[in-house]
């Protein structure tokens, strides 16, 4: 009998029970009951879920969001357990997350990653995607899937929260790497069945078999030439060690020598005759097909012990799926694999005691759903902690920023903040991780590269026009950061309470760190488009004001107060005028992108 | 012409390359540094397997370690089941080797390490770990953490460089595209963590500096966009730079901020007078690229971190060479890496031979440890690779190396273990002793504190580590 991972998907549900739900309409995460505190974890107080809270969920789980500031506060208000079934979803929509933008409607379309590949390829009136781009997004185009990515996390209407987990998922967790052998087309399959599984609530182990038995994983481990035959197993033990290593968190210190003879090996052969067709194209080139055959002739016949249990199955599908069962309930991946999604999302300062409270989190789902956990910890006081730091890679730092000034999917589509170019002089792209199998470029090491900062800092000076771009004659297009940014009661936008607003939209850390010295620049630049120093003194604009000295020296404080209490042109019929307005905010956005503040994020 | 020939004879001339140009302002630079030593540290990412490296010679008794290796290793070296196969791979492609009554073959395509082995400039260490659980991801950390205790989420510790560097009151000039894990540097306060005040990053020696607006150069109070900005973050983090905590999360990036102020125009400076040897640029720009153009972009850090010796306080250098994890097609995969490092006229023999006739003295005083996370196993697999394995062999290079093979090359007994699922190669000494061993020749009395627990690990009978160095 032959297999095919296009019923990977069937089996599953059939194994664990349940049946596949289509995407749209039942089970809707909205409809989620409340998070509530029970003895697994502590929830944060309803006094510490304030906007800053909600803003630090928003960046870390959904590169910022689009929700209004309304729809913030909203939530803010709300008890944390009920907010966060509304703000963490896996759908691919989100409508409070995410509102749907009258532009494209992209929320009525298929929004998988492959959905939106071939909307944004397709000559359809709904692709608002610029023509001499389309071709780009085709799934045979070099980098299309990242493409597709990067420009799917910047859109209003889909769910960033999806593509977040799914880059977790794909980039460092389970990676499929674009530069070891894998097509577009196995990677498109790849993370839309990781996120179908995922957003299904299915249990985790079943969304693990589903990227363990997939093409694109048998392709990059090459395990698609195992063969078992004659009695002999002929192949690699590659993925055979990574399942439980990279996958499940088993190290195999339970036993170091059982694990290497008898759990290693025994994967290998139940990774055998897993079988990826090649398909012809029609200009003469081929890719790998993105499904599994799953045959048996060449599959190790009868039981196999692995983890001191016997797997059966008649395939490598059937025997990888039961295997799964017993590997998530292991005790080196209860210890693991949780800390792992925890280092990998949101923690690069993990102690023992974090650790436990992580562990503890995972071990109370009688069911290993991710999204519950994710709600879980994203309410709980181990997130909300004074001792959290999350570092930023430069990916997440760079869609936060690019999705924070982008207002419109139409500024989107006209790729004014795309951030591919910036990644790549960061050193980085997409689905193509700097550790290959082992994941993406860390926030640790993003942290830890001095020359990522240099990047940053001098792209705010030589590149400032990636901040403060406020018009385009060709593309009609005027920023409007009127639309967004608050009027103080009096109805004017006023240099101090715009300042204060783009530090909590950029750092989220409810002016913690909006000191003396940032609000002296920022004013500077909102007010007058000059720096503090030019505006003090214009013949000595080099000089170096402390902190000490602005808050002290009576000039200084009153350069100061006249800065705060300016007035800005954002609304102003005269067009000159509000797009100096509009230009001066971009300066201080630059401004902030290079301050230290936007590399991380404290728990507190 | 090649280009060791080509080399040769600019050194007799003096004409261009190493001579003039240079001779003319080394002196001012080398007569500070001269005698200080360096230490560079190469990593061999994904596990590579040194078995293909270094061979036993192919032998027709079936009894002898040799028959014993190509019968059960022919298909890594992707070439025919037959004994006629593997003697003429044997033949063809290994350069035999004798070293006090033990031979063995080098890669042909390695020639330039079989020439420095015989110089006496290579000690090749055998049987030698820093993991046993063959996994990378924690292997590379206790690698290059050199504590062998150091758990697999300890991402954020110090390295065995950065502690080295902390004793020698140096710098790590760390010349890959991120600061590896080797370089941190041990933190006053938090344990766990790390602090890299002595780290210099220099992926590219040749752009180290921050943006400075060429109008803020005539004009400091210059008005335009480039100017406010540079002006806005520049006096914004000198100011700042005083009121930060060194515990606070956001301390490293003033640390950044500080470190390229300090360095970039002295650093434009000295480099203008010296032009990326030929030889080198050839490597990633040119007609004689490696196969890895960014290893190439190393080795220009690694000379131009020579030049900048006493700006940078250069005591250690960080660099990488990833891609060794060779499940399938492992010769395809390996052998143009390892010419890439060990080739005749390729990366290192360029560069020791560059500095040798520039810079004489910093190649007397300099070494170079290459080593990867753990070895593989002693059986090919069935796709025509290794699989992990935990023991391996690593290279320590320099002048003042003492040349020779320390451990059992082919240890008795092993052979007996070709053919048994997963057998590989016993890991006798522990990686901390060779780390001690070249902590002690940087600096007398120092692996005590960079290795901690040192003298308590793993070290084979026989294997005196202090007598890899003759000076």
């Amino acid at each position: 009998m032959r297999v095919t991972s296009r019923f990977v998907s069937v089996f599953l549900s059939c194994f664990t029970g349940l049946v596949l739900l289509c995407e749209s309409g039942q089970g809707s995460p909205l409809s989620d009951p409340p998070i509530v505190e029970d003895e697994s974890f502590s929830m944060v107080s309803d006094e510490q879920w304030d906007e800053t809270a909600v803003r630090k969920v928003l960046h870390l789980f959904a590169y910022g969001g689009f929700a209004p500031d309304e729809q913030i506060q909203v939530w803010a208000d709300m008890d944390p357990g009920s907010a966060i079934v509304q703000m963490i979803t896996l759908d691919t929509n989100n409508q409070l997350l995410s509102p749907a933008d009258s532009y494209d409607r992209l929320s009525r379309h298929d929004g998988t990653l492959t959905g939106l590949s071939q909307l944004w390829s397709s000559r359809r009136s709904a692709n608002k995607m610029p023509r001499k781009n389309r071709e780009r997004f085709e799934a045979a185009s070099h980098n299309s899937p990242a493409r597709t990515w990067l420009h799917a996390v910047g859109k209003r209407g889909l769910n960033p929260v999806r593509q977040k987990i799914g880059f977790m998922e794909t980039n460092y967790h389970l990676v499929a790497n674009l530069d070891a052998g894998v097509f577009n087309q196995q990677l498109f399959r790849y993370y839309d069945d990781i996120l179908l599984s995922l957003a299904d609530r299915r249990p985790y182990q079943d969304m693990l078999t589903t990227a363990a038995a997939s093409a694109a994983i048998a392709v990059q481990y090459n395990h698609q030439e195992n063969r078992f035959v004659d009695g002999k197993f002929e192949g690699n033990e590659d993925f055979a060690r990574e399942y439980h290593q990279l996958f499940f968190g088993i190290l195999g210190e339970y036993d170091p020598g059982y694990h290497e003879m008898t759990t290693i090996r025994g994967t290998a052969k139940a990774l055998t005759d897993m079988n990826v067709e090649r398909i012809e194209g029609w200009r003469g080139d081929y890719y790998l097909s993105p499904e599994v055959d799953f045959g048996t002739e060449f599959h190790y016949p009868g039981s196999l012990e692995i983890l001191y249990e016997t797997i059966e199955g008649e395939n490598a599908l059937e025997k990888i799926s039961n295997l799964s069962q017993f590997a998530i309930e292991h005790q080196e991946s209860l210890d693991n694999l949780p800390v792992m999604l925890v280092r990998f999302l949101a923690d690069d300062n993990l102690d023992d005691d974090k650790k436990g409270q992580i562990r503890a989190m995972w071990a109370g789902l009688d069911e290993k759903d991710l999204l519950t956990f994710i709600r879980k910890y994203a309410v709980s006081t181990t997130f909300h902690n004074a001792s959290r730091v999350k570092y930023w890679p430069s990916i997440e730092r760079q869609l936060i920023i690019s999705n924070l000034l982008t207002l419109t999917n139409r500024e989107s589509y006209l790729g004014y903040y795309y951030p591919e170019h910036y990644l790549r002089n960061d050193g980085v792209a997409v689905f193509r991780p700097t550790h290959n199998v082992f994941g993406q470029q860390t926030g640790l090491e993003a942290s830890d590269e001095p020359s990522i900062f240099k990047e940053s800092y001098n792209r705010s000076i030589d590149g400032f026009w990636f901040f403060a771009r406020h018009h385009e004659q060709d593309d009609r297009w005027e920023k409007d950061w009127a639309a967004v940014i608050p009027q103080t009661e009096d109805g004017s936008f006023r240099v101090q309470a715009v300042g204060e607003w783009l530090w909590n939209r950029f750092a989220a850390d409810g002016l913690k760190k909006f000191g003396m010295l940032e609000r002296a620049q920022v004013y500077a630049l909102l007010a007058s488009g000059t720096d503090f120093g030019y505006f003090v003194d214009a013949s000595n604009a080099a000089a170096v004001y402390s902190a000490q000295e602005i808050e002290t020296d009576p000039l200084l404080q009153e350069f100061m107060q006249d800065l705060a209490l300016t007035r800005m042109n954002l609304d102003s019929e005269d067009s000159e005028k509000r797009r100096t307005a509009n230009f001066r905010v971009g300066l201080a956005i630059g401004f902030i992108a290079a301050t230290p503040y936007v590399f991380a994020q404290e728990g507190l | 012409m090649n280009r060791r020939e080509f080399l040769k004879s600019v050194c007799m001339t003096t004409l261009l390359l190493g001579s003039g140009l240079y001779r003319r302002a080394l002196p001012a630079r080398a007569s500070t540094v001269s005698s200080r030593k360096t230490f560079l540290n190469l990593v061999l990412e994904g596990g590579p397997d040194m078995r293909h490296l270094i061979v036993p010679p192919y032998s027709d008794d079936s009894a002898s370690y040799g028959y014993t290796y190509w019968s059960h290793r022919w298909r890594s070296h992707e070439i025919a089941g037959a004994p006629a196969a593997w003697q003429s791979r044997w033949e063809s492609d290994y350069s035999p080797v004798t070293w006090q009554g033990t031979t063995f073959g080098i890669l042909n395509k390695a020639g330039w390490l079989k020439e420095a082995f015989e110089a006496g400039n290579v000690a090749v260490i055998s049987n030698i770990y820093a993991s046993k659980n063959r996994d990378h991801s924690h292997s590379l950390l206790k690698l290059e953490s050199g504590d062998l205790t150091t758990g697999n989420n300890d991402f954020g510790r110090d390295g065995w460089g950065g502690r080295l560097a902390a004793v020698l009151e140096g710098n790590v000039v760390s010349m890959t595209s991120r600061v590896r894990l080797f370089c941190n540097g041990p933190h006053p306060d938090l344990a766990g963590s790390h602090d890299n005040k002595r780290v210099i990053s220099a992926r590219d020696t040749r752009n180290l500096g921050l943006y400075y607006p060429e109008s803020l150069k005539e004009d400091p109070s210059a008005r335009d966009n480039r100017a406010v900005m540079a002006r806005a973050l520049s006096s914004y983090y000198q100011a700042k730079q005083d009121e930060i905590s060194t515990s606070s999360s956001y301390y490293k990036f003033f640390q950044h901020y500080t470190a390229y102020r300090a360095f970039d125009e002295v650093v434009n400076q000295r480099l203008a007078d010296y032009p990326v040897p030929e030889e080198i640029l050839a490597f990633y720009e040119g007609s004689q690229r490696l196969n890895s153009t960014y290893f190439g972009e190393q080795l220009r850090n690694v000379f131009d971190s020579y030049v900048l010796s006493d700006i940078l306080n250069f005591r250690i250098g960080s660099l990488e060479y990833g891609g060794w994890d060779s499940h399938r097609n492992q010769a395809t995969m390996i052998e143009p890496k390892l010419a890439d490092i060990f080739g005749t006229d390729q990366g290192l023999d360029t560069v020791f031979s560059i500095l040798q006739s520039t810079l004489p003295a910093d190649y007397n005083n300099m070494v170079v440890l290459i080593a990867g996370e753990f070895g593989r196993q002693l059986e090919a697999n069935g796709d025509q690779g290794t699989d992990h394995g935990r023991g391996n062999q690593m290279f320590l290079i320099g002048p003042q190396v003492k040349g020779g093979l320390y451990g059992e090359l082919f240890p008795t007994g092993e052979r007996e273990k070709y053919g048994q699922p997963g057998a590989d190669t016993d890991g006798l000494t522990s990686v901390e002793r060779l780390y001690a061993a070249i902590a002690e020749w940087m600096q007398p009395g120092s692996a005590a504190t960079v290795v901690p627990d040192y003298t308590n690990s793993d070290l084979e009978s026989g294997v005196e580590p202090e007598a890899l160095f003759s000076s």
